[in-house]
């Protein structure tokens, strides 16, 4: 097993001081070559719970394991380590940091977690090459169109060759061809042996899904998987 | 016009009036010299050096008493025999410049002290925000694995490169500013800056100093966030 979460809960406390429930009790495992889509109205929970699920943030109650490590409940230091090398994030607004050039944005993966060394280097180039941006690994985020960022951000989260990936909304801020390559990209990242968690709302993403998770009020309303049916 | 009988020497300053055993000699325009004790007395006129035709009983007369003995005693034995002269130890008079400059130091220190407040007020804050205003990026580097001490490093590191540039940089034109003025006020006898060794490095230290403060501080502030939490604030 990739990625097993129990019991997930989280409540925010609106300025007022009143709480506001988010996830209740949220149960998910994903092993490696899954591609699961988190669906749901927005609101429902679905960003928290990706959150949840890479260690941006913390649960209120339940656990994170990756693979035996229970990584929710270990200090803030490892928790980090553990991030940076189990996981890739792909976000619906890139986050690209718009100081450095796409190579180095690819490289900052690497920056905190290993070495920054030719290997990587080499590594960076050759996934900026395969998504075509080998012309434009030395300009920076705001010479580049959107597609281009969303696929120097890919080449990011793939860098480190993490076991699974973490993309909210990875097409939201896509035209049509730019966002089926990112989600070929997606779908092959399963083919090689990774897992895939998406939130979505795109119903052609959810139906190519091998599980889905469909959330209403941080539960989880419907749960499909293609082992089910 | 003082007349310096010896750098190191115990001065007295000496002014007469004129009934003093030397009123006679200073009606003349060259010096008149009398004996006091083992001491010597030599005034000047300088108005009836300077203006020869000038009317009798008009005298400036002064000189620099070269006190072979303690100067207060000679002081209290000048001052004792001789009751038109006033006699002023150098003690005495640098205290009433002070004191004359007393205002004029204090306004200077005032201003110096605003502008020490201000300037260290902007740069803190010029750090902080630098650090807040990236408060997303952060968060994905928090994303990407980055520890707070990391973060920290990286966070010290620019605000030392910033404020040492700065810091050298203010300092080159606090100094050739003062250099072009004191060239200017040259031309009068005067020098208005003085800086020293110890205060450029001083300023350079506290500009140093208070950007790591103010860095530390906007990071501490930061790192409390969750990364999540971080990339949300600064979208």
């Amino acid at each position: 097993m990739l990625l097993r979460a129990e019991g997930l809960a989280k409540t925010y406390r609106a300025p007022s001081g009143e709480a506001v429930p988010v996830l209740g009790g949220i149960d998910l495992h994903v092993k490696a070559g899954d591609f699961v889509a988190i669906t749901g109205a927005s609101g429902s929970g679905k960003t928290t719970l990706l959150n949840i699920l890479g260690l941006l943030e913390a649960p209120d109650a339940g656990a994170v394991w990756y693979g035996a490590e229970p990584v929710s409940l270990r200090p803030r230091r490892a928790q980090g380590v553990a991030r940076g090398r189990h996981v890739g994030f792909v976000f619906q607004s890139f986050l690209l940091l718009a100081s450095l050039t796409a190579l180095d944005n690819v490289l900052l993966a690497a920056r905190y977690v290993a070495n920054v060394d030719d290997a990587r280097r080499r590594r960076a180039r050759e996934l900026l090459d395969a998504f075509g941006l080998a012309g434009r690994a030395g300009h920076y985020p705001a010479q580049l169109s959107g597609g281009e960022q969303q696929r120097v951000a890919f080449c990011r989260a793939l860098l480190n060759d993490p076991p699974l990936l973490l993309a909210d909304e990875p097409t939201g801020n896509l035209d049509d061809v730019n966002g089926a390559v990112i989600l070929d990209a997606l779908r092959a990242r399963t083919r090689e042996g990774g897992a895939v968690v998406v939130v979505t709302h795109r119903p052609d993403i959810a139906r190519d899904a091998t599980a889905v998770l469909q959330l209403r009020a941080g539960r989880v309303h419907e749960h499909h998987s293609q082992e089910e049916t | 016009m003082f007349i310096f009988e010896g750098l190191a020497a115990v001065l007295l300053l000496a002014t007469a009036c004129a009934t003093t055993p030397a009123a006679p000699a200073r009606e003349s325009a060259g010096p008149a010299t009398f004996g006091f004790g083992p001491d010597t007395f030599s005034f000047r006129n300088e108005i009836r050096e300077r203006h020869p035709d000038a009317p009798p009983g008009l005298y400036a007369n002064y000189c620099f008493v070269l006190a072979r003995g303690l100067p207060d005693g000679l002081a209290q034995r000048i001052r004792g025999q001789l009751a038109d002269v006033n006699v002023q130890l150098p003690g005495e008079l640098s205290g009433q410049l002070r004191q004359s400059t007393a205002f004029f130091s204090a306004l200077l220190g005032g201003i110096g002290a605003l502008a020490f407040v201000i300037g260290g007020l902007s740069l803190a804050n010029t750090i902080a925000a630098a650090v807040f205003e990236r408060v997303r990026d952060f968060g994905v580097k928090r994303a990407l694995g980055a520890s707070d001490l990391q973060l920290g490093g990286e966070v010290l590191a620019e605000s030392l490169a910033v404020t040492l540039s700065g810091g050298v940089a203010g300092i080159a034109v606090a100094v050739g500013l003062a250099f072009v003025i004191d060239t200017w006020a040259a031309r009068t006898g005067q020098q208005l800056f003085h800086f020293s060794p110890r205060l450029l490095g001083g300023a350079l230290v506290f500009s140093v100093l208070l950007g790591a403060a103010a860095a530390a501080y906007a990071t501490a502030r930061i790192v409390r966030l969750s990364p999540a939490e971080a990339i949300r604030r600064g979208t």
